[in-house]
């Protein structure tokens, strides 16, 4: 099974639905919604009803108050201000969980034994059917950190999910351009970044690419709204160009994204038109760059 | 007062607005800018702010005094972060992965680890015309965001009306942008895609407790379920930003709609007023 | 001497993992015994962070003085340089092929990090 991991860095581009039009070209595929801050594909892939998966992951102070001698030593040397009195006279400890980063300073210091740490739950992940293949999907409860984690367990998931017999696997890529993004490169066989024609996008484009030539691994980018700004598209794709990626197409600024989620569709799936063609045309460009015997060579310098 | 904007995920407008109600409250009281997208800032792309001063953000992070460290490993074995590795001939310390937290100097007995800062990042201070501005930094490859966020957050002027461009998520650095805020607009497109992100930060927010609203950007375009769940859980949608293809090509040359498009001036005309009204709801 | 190779698996006439902290196995070979032994890296490979760090304080703990494998980031380099581990690069897909390419002198010795962290 190849992988080909979707990119864009800021959010707002386009990638999920790019995502979900070559996951219907791709059909029968395999398919990992790695955006978990805004995991959004199975909404036009329809998943069948599954059963959730906890996820859990880093450290949480959890105190007992009926151990709890008052004595207020973890308060005061928490370097977060997670631990505070709460209730006057006859009050007691309470850790914050959104302040707590569970270093375990706490659980150190109390010579009563007080205050555990603990793994807590972040949120969930699933293995549904969809009508083009498997979804690995998940979603992370607000305010929670170790998306890193999450992504690496969808991603490890989906690899060693043969039951499809699949030839893609095609990974919804995390957002931004921190340690997430970065992980979900790794072992990867392409990755498509969906760019916009605008300066913040050049910008993650920049550094995706700087990531990706760091892994060997060949790219393409796609232009997404590229008529709202031809002259910034051209930017866009003088930078691809310089830097050893394969330009894969343009797609127009179109109604057709926002008609294709209102259906639960992929816009691909939604019928002909513009876009469809436009990402019709990104996904036979992918195939004759994979398949041919000369990848394009990066030459983005670190 | 202090009004956040925020919203599930990128790409909504977050920025859009918040230049826009920068300008428009600007034009009748005091008002700044505050830029908490820490990793990628761009506030200052449509804001075009003169910096007239920078200032370090500095975190803690352990040193080991080669001389008094016996290499016995209790700071590493105490370290959940993984930053600290005791080899076999000498301790060595990972400054990107500490938290900060403490615990190594207090649980090594030869008093081997001492204090030393180290800049994560920056905070750069200014102004914008009539407006405050202040935005950070954080230093490319490090991962620690809130402790820039907190200093951002530190020059809020409390004698002007605060304007404070979240990061993008639900994340700990969206957490630490928000606390403190009278109100915050909540920034969603009318989709199926939209309306599942909102979802997502109206859960932090409410988890938070603080007040919010919701602006609809990009009206027009898609359905009206974000109407039923405003409704549904009695969210009041403060302003609605029309879907208009002129508008998208000017934000991507750079523009502040709200002053650049006057036919748009009367539309964050009244989005700003509700959205003062409601941050004065919560002073009650 | 010891000589680590990461591995895909527990068998020596595996594969090389291009990996190093988050590399399953570790093969060992000792030259002085011209003996093999397989280390699990079960906390590098599970930790949610840092695992090159905890990789290399268990390659240190096994008295291995040289590594073999694909890439090699930066904190990992530091780690294992402190440990005094050299670092030996290889495009080698398999670990027997790899340790004999090291013996040789035919792979490239590292005297900085080859790739960005989170590789």
């Amino acid at each position: 099974m190849r992988e080909l991991v979707i990119l864009s860095g800021k959010g707002g581009t386009g990638k999920t639905s790019v995502a979900a039009s070559l996951a219907f070209l791709a059909r029968p595929v395999t398919m990992a919604d790695c955006d978990v801050d805004a995991p959004d594909l199975a909404l036009v892939v329809r998943p069948e009803p599954s059963e959730p998966h906890d996820f859990r992951a880093g450290w949480l102070a959890v105190m007992s108050e009926h151990i709890c001698l008052r004595c207020g030593r973890c308060a005061e040397l928490c370097r977060f201000d997670a631990i505070s009195w709460q209730g006057a006279g006859g009050g007691r400890y309470v850790v914050d969980p959104l302040a707590c980063e569970g270093c375990g300073l706490c659980e150190r210091v109390c010579t009563r034994n007080a205050i555990s740490i603990t793994s807590p739950l972040r949120g969930w992940w699933r293995r549904s059917t969809t009508e083009l293949g498997v979804l690995y999907h998940a979603e992370m409860d607000p305010g929670s950190e170790n998306s890193g984690k999450l992504v690496a367990l969808l991603r490890r998931q989906a690899r060693d999910d043969t039951s499809g017999q699949t030839e893609w696997l095609i990974t919804d890529g995390p957002p931004g351009i921190g340690c997430a993004a970065i992980a979900s490169v790794t072992g990867a066989a392409y990755v498509l970044f969906v760019a916009e024609p605008t300066p913040s996008s050049l910008h993650d484009l920049r550094r995706v690419a700087q990531l990706v030539a760091g892994f060997g691994v060949p790219a393409a980018v796609v232009v997404n709204k590229w008529d709202l700004s031809p002259d910034g598209t051209e930017k866009i794709e003088a930078f691809a160009v310089a830097a050893g990626l394969r330009c894969a197409g343009r797609i127009p600024y179109d109604q057709a994204f926002a008609e294709a989620q209102i259906a639960g569709k992929s816009v691909v799936g939604l019928g002909d038109g513009p876009s469809a063609r436009a990402l019709e045309a990104v996904w036979r460009s992918i195939q004759e760059a994979v398949r041919s015997p000369e990848a394009p060579s990066l030459r983005v310098s670190q | 007062m202090r009004i956040g904007v925020a919203s599930g995920k990128g790409g909504t407008g977050k920025t859009l607005v918040s230049v826009s109600l920068t300008r428009i409250i600007g034009r009748s009281r005091p008002v700044q800018y505050l830029d908490c997208d820490v990793e990628e800032p761009n506030g200052h792309l449509f804001l075009r702010p003169r910096i007239k001063r920078s200032t370090p953000v500095m975190l803690a992070t352990p040193a080991i005094d080669a001389d008094q460290c016996d290499h016995c490993g209790e700071c590493a074995t105490f370290c959940r972060f993984g930053a600290l590795a005791a080899m076999p001939a000498r301790t060595i310390v990972f400054p990107e992965l500490c938290h900060a937290c403490g615990g190594c100097a207090l649980v090594c007995s030869r008093g081997a680890i001492t204090w030393r800062h180290r800049q994560i990042g920056r905070v750069e201070i200014g102004d914008a015309g009539d407006a405050g501005f202040v935005h950070g930094l954080l230093n490319v490859g490090e991962p620690m965001g809130p402790p820039v966020v907190e200093a951002v957050l530190k020059h809020a002027d409390p004698s002007r009306t605060v304007i404070i461009d979240a990061p993008p998520g639900a994340a700990c650095q969206v957490v630490a942008t928000l606390r403190g805020c009278d109100v915050v607009a909540l920034v969603a497109e009318p989709t199926p895609f939209g309306l599942h992100d909102l979802g997502i930060a109206v859960r932090m927010v409410r988890m938070l407790g603080i007040r919010a609203v919701v602006i609809i950007n990009r009206d027009g375009i898609g359905d009206a379920s974000i109407d039923r769940l405003c409704d549904s859980v009695g969210l009041p949608v403060v302003g609605r930003i029309p879907h208009d293809r002129r508008i998208a090509e000017a934000y991507a040359r750079g523009a502040v709609i709200a002053e650049d498009m006057p036919e748009y001036a009367e539309c964050f005309g009244q989005l700003a007023d509700g959205l003062l009204a409601e941050g004065s709801c919560a002073n009650w | 001497m010891k000589v680590a190779i990461c591995a895909l698996s527990g068998d020596i006439g595996g594969g090389v993992d291009a990996r190093f902290g988050r590399a399953a196995f570790f093969a060992v070979y000792d030259t002085d015994a011209s003996s093999w032994q397989v280390l699990q890296n079960r906390a590098g490979a599970d930790s949610e962070q840092g695992a090159g760090i905890q990789a290399a304080l268990l390659l240190a703990q096994h008295g291995v003085t040289a590594m073999v494998t694909g890439h090699c980031g930066p904190k990992a380099y530091i780690a294992l340089s402190t440990g005094g581990i050299t670092v030996s690069l290889t495009d080698c897909t398999d670990v027997k092929a790899a340790l004999a390419a090291y013996l040789c002198g035919s792979l490239r010795l590292l005297t900085a990090p080859d790739v960005q962290s989170h590789w």
